[in-house]
């Protein structure tokens, strides 16, 4: 009785064992196919073949029901994405990324990612408000060091080389982007004193920026029509003194001073550009 | 003996054959295409869609292709794909339809007209008289248009009709001959009236100050001002015309652009395929 009893166990046991085997064995079985399609979406990505990439990793999302490989999939489509410069939809999956991840490390590099794709799509100020609440969390005080330095990067691209030297700064006071941004700071011409310059002496705003030929010219025509128009009021001729005043004097004034500003921004912007070129082709260190 | 036997059998369970990825099987491939195109990523589903072809012939997805091309904008590769299905498809009577619509949508409608005139079937009938609110030429009749589509949206379609039969437009003749009458009126005319109040104070200030000039006996600067106060003159009679013309091309697309939306949100009063909802 008490062997047949055993017999009747041994049995049961064998079947939940066979059982449990099958289960394993296809549970790896299908975790072997996601890791193979991982690892070729992985391999496209590598060969920089995006588009590929993209569908090979939503494919694997589609079919990984148990959601092992979301976040890194998810990370990978929105590296895919910001490479191939759809940004909008690299943040979009940087974000599900994020909200997927499981560390503190994690979840931080991902912060930094969504702010380095705002920085190249230029919206500054997106990435500055995110940056903003990284330095408030009390848990990511560590990494104060890299907040900073996506902050001075952030003023570079909003082209206010002033305040990303001094968040450069705060790294250490000798840094190297910090050098970079005061001397492309110091370099820039005053829009301000162009215009103002222009204003006490036609021209001399456009003198300032090394626009010569324009300052003569600028110079000339409000001579000229200041002339005219005081010969005017001299011979009492009151209403084309002023006609000519407004309409002529005042037009080729008023252009002076547009043309001041407009050549200080132009020339800014080339300074600008060359440091820009410098830190894309020369710049060793972490980019957007 | 029996163990042994029992022990050979789980053992070879647990081994793996050298299969190909079950992801990439047909109905996989199936699936995930259906996904893509449900999530509105038609190009991928579409590379997708055309793996499954080399299976074999399937009516469903080779109308789905065309129909990704046509929500992609792509019309000539709709156009393309929708005249590749043949009778025998199941869908065919839809992507005939289909094929007219795509006609509508990339502004081919003369070939549109050519192809449905005399045709008796409502929703190629409809198609073909919509087709001639778009057409810079033709105006159908009143009645015959109208009767055609549903009561419900006579009154937006008679809209529609009466715009394109007498469209807003300003004449650039009339707008140069006024400005060349009374400086500025050319403008206020076409509804720019900042710009002739300017344009007439402008021309009247060159005016008097080449009076006041000669008046004076200063004939070189009479002269300068007359021929400023000329140079002013010419430019506004230009400008009036060329901005006639510039409103007359933003009337007729302001209602080129809230005519297809209107079609759009009505799917040009044709039946939405289940998959496209």
């Amino acid at each position: 009785m008490i062997r047949i009893i055993l017999w009747k166990e041994m049995i049961s046991l064998n079947k939940y064992l066979l059982i449990f085997v099958l289960l394993i064995g296809n549970i790896s079985f299908a975790q072997d196919y996601l890791k193979q399609q991982f690892d070729f979406a992985k391999k496209l990505f590598d060969e920089e073949d995006y588009y590929d990439a993209i569908t090979e990793f939503k494919r694997l999302q589609f079919f990984d029901t148990s959601n092992v490989y979301i976040s890194s999939s998810d990370e990978l489509i929105a590296q895919s994405y910001k490479n191939g410069g759809k940004y909008s939809d690299a943040i979009h999956y940087f974000t599900l990324a994020e909200l997927n991840a499981t560390n503190n490390d994690d979840i931080f590099k991902l912060k930094i990612e969504i702010v380095r794709v705002n920085i190249l799509r230029r919206t500054t100020d997106n990435a500055l408000q995110l940056l903003d609440d990284l330095e408030k969390e009390k848990r990511w005080t560590d990494k104060i060091g890299e907040i900073n330095y996506w902050k001075g990067w952030s003023y570079i691209f909003a082209d206010e080389w002033d305040k990303a030297a001094e968040e450069f700064s705060k790294i250490s006071p000798d840094y190297e982007l910090k050098l970079l941004c005061e001397k492309t700071n110091e370099e820039k011409y005053s829009v301000t004193l162009a215009k103002i310059m222009s204003a006490f002496l036609p021209g001399s705003g456009q003198f300032y920026t090394g626009n010569y030929l324009s300052g003569f010219l600028s110079l000339g025509w409000c001579a000229l029509w200041g002339y005219v128009s005081v010969n005017a009021f001299v011979e009492q001729r009151v209403f084309d003194g002023l006609a000519v005043a407004n309409f002529l004097w005042f037009r080729f004034y008023r252009g002076n001073l547009e043309n001041a500003e407009k050549f200080a921004v132009e020339k800014n912007l080339q300074i600008s550009n060359e440091s820009l070129k410098f830190l894309q082709d020369d710049y060793k260190g972490e980019k957007p | 003996m029996k163990k042994t036997i029992f022990l050979f059998i789980l053992f070879s369970l647990t081994i793996k054959p050298q299969t190909p990825n079950p992801l990439y099987s047909p109905e996989n491939v199936r699936k995930f295409a259906d996904y893509l195109f449900s999530g509105k990523d038609y190009l991928r589903s579409v590379f997708e869609y055309e793996k499954l072809l080399q299976y074999g012939k399937n009516d469903t997805i080779e109308f789905k292709i065309p129909v990704a091309y046509q929500l992609m904008e792509q019309y000539d590769l709709a156009l393309q794909e929708f005249s590749k299905i043949n009778k025998e498809s199941v869908y065919y009577n839809e992507s005939e339809r289909e094929y007219y619509k795509t006609l509508l949508l990339s502004d081919k409608y003369e070939e549109l007209q050519n192809k449905l005139f005399g045709n008796e079937v409502k929703d190629y009938q409809r198609l073909l008289y919509l087709s001639y609110l778009f057409n810079p030429v033709k105006v159908p009749d009143e009645q015959n248009f109208l009767n055609i589509f549903p009561s419900s949206e006579k009154r937006n379609l008679q809209n529609f009709f009466d715009k394109k039969k007498d469209p807003p437009y300003k004449s650039s003749l009339l707008a140069g001959l006024f400005s060349a009458l009374i400086p500025g009126s050319g403008k206020i005319y076409i509804s720019e009236i900042g710009d002739g109040i300017t344009a007439f104070i402008a021309s009247s200030l060159f005016a008097f100050l080449s009076y006041d000039n000669f008046r004076a006996n200063h004939n070189f600067r009479g002269w300068l001002f007359s021929g400023i106060g000329f140079f002013f003159y010419a430019g506004n009679i230009y400008g009036s015309v060329a901005a006639a013309q510039i409103y007359n091309a933003k009337v007729d697309y302001q209602y080129k652009e809230k005519l297809k939306q209107y079609l759009n949100d009505k799917n040009y009063f044709m039946e939405r395929n289940d998959f496209i909802k």
